[in-house]
């Protein structure tokens, strides 16, 4: 069955995004600072091997935020893999491209591990990943670390219950010490231990 | 050269205690090994059985130290280590307030962030000073005094509690990662801070 992995930046003080995000700004004031380990996405060596893991994913859970914040990818995250948009309410036009749209957070997991079929589904979103975290439908997080502390901004763990979530660590790679220290990150993947 | 270290254990999703201070979680991997190492005054009884890297990893950090700089809160939730934290190394309490009444063994109480940093670095000789605390590293963090942070990452996300990172400015810090060891249960990530210019 596929599995339902979030794939994340994150700066080591466990930031998604810098302060004030939106349209205009969807990465927030300096948040973009996260993704500069993608200037090495094309490369061998392992943020090459992830980033191709991410594009090999066959289908895409995400955020009503992110999906927004991103131009709703034009339709198109990948490929032309479905992309699930959790939202609390359905917008009156039709999504574009590959896109559709969900409201119930079990029913988008079940219909996205049915897209993908023996394949990966790609989370997207700090909301998306609480959401699924919380129904219990996540069974991996991927989370590029960066070497960087923002201060503020948007968190990808905040507003859960205090319940314990135990993770397993099934992989850890670092990526070789670049001569331009931005680019450099750590890909930690734990998978959700189900109680 | 002194360097300030701060080390500490965090949840991945970072948190240093849960919502009743318990460190019961975040500490775990401390005592889910088989190779014991002596820590934190032989005088608390308190004994880390951890895995075989975790404990040379240990072992070479508490030897490093010549000074340990804690706040307050962290302190007296040791129990204040009874007044020795390991082989009576200095031991620098960062308080907004000192008790009237002395602290115990080679504890003293320091105000002042930069002070409390300039003393215990002093007294740290040629090795380093080993920083305990969320407030008290973030503090450092603010003015500058933090160099290095040797964090033990725990796989598990506590959802609420005490975060390391919090109430900070917006501005960057860009770090360096130095060294990465894996033992089983926990992710030891040594950051060294890039200072500005």
């Amino acid at each position: 069955m596929a599995i339902i992995r979030l794939y994340m930046t994150m700066s080591l003080d466990g930031y998604v995004a810098g302060p004030r995000d939106g349209v205009d700004e969807p990465m927030g004031v300096d948040g973009f600072r996260l993704f500069n380990w993608l200037d090495r996405r094309n490369d061998p060596g392992p943020s090459g091997q992830v980033y191709a893991e991410v594009l090999a994913t066959r289908a895409v859970i995400a955020g009503r935020r992110t999906y927004e914040h991103a131009g709703r990818w034009q339709g198109d995250h990948h490929d032309g893999v479905p992309v699930f948009v959790l939202t609390h309410d359905v917008p009156d036009d039709a999504p574009p491209g590959s896109i559709r749209y969900v409201t119930d957070v079990r029913e988008c997991a079940r219909q996205a591990r049915e897209a993908a079929g023996d394949d990966d589904v790609m989370v997207h979103g700090a909301g998306a990943a609480q959401a699924l975290l919380r129904a219990g439908e996540l069974d991996e997080l991927e989370l590029h670390v960066v070497p960087v502390l923002l201060g503020q901004g948007r968190r990808l763990f905040d507003h859960l219950p205090a319940r314990h979530v135990e993770l397993d660590l099934v992989r850890r790679l670092v990526t070789s010490e670049p001569d331009d220290l931005v680019q450099h990150v750590v890909h930690l993947r734990y998978r959700v231990r189900r109680s | 050269m002194t360097k300030v270290v701060a080390i500490m254990s965090m949840s991945l999703d970072g948190y240093v205690a849960d919502t009743n201070d318990g460190v019961a979680e975040v500490f775990d991997w401390y005592f889910s090994g088989d190779v014991e190492v002596l820590t934190a005054s032989a005088s608390s009884g308190m004994t880390f059985r951890v895995s075989a890297p975790s404990a040379d990893h240990l072992r070479s950090l508490v030897a490093e130290i010549g000074a340990m700089l804690t706040g307050r809160r962290t302190f007296d939730n040791a129990g204040q280590w009874a007044g020795d934290h390991h082989d009576g190394v200095p031991i620098f309490v960062l308080t907004r307030s000192a008790p009237d009444e002395p602290p115990p063994g080679s504890a003293r109480y320091v105000t002042d962030v930069g002070d409390c940093v300039a003393q215990a670095t002093a007294a740290a000789g040629d090795r380093d000073v080993l920083l305990h605390g969320a407030a008290t590293a973030q503090a450092c963090l603010r003015a500058g005094l933090l160099d290095e942070m040797e964090l033990q990452v725990v796989p598990v996300l506590l959802g609420q509690g005490r975060r390391l990172f919090e109430d900070m400015p917006p501005d960057h810090v860009e770090l360096q990662l130095v060294r990465v060891l894996d033992g089983p249960g926990v992710q030891h990530l040594r950051y060294r801070v890039r200072k500005a210019g």
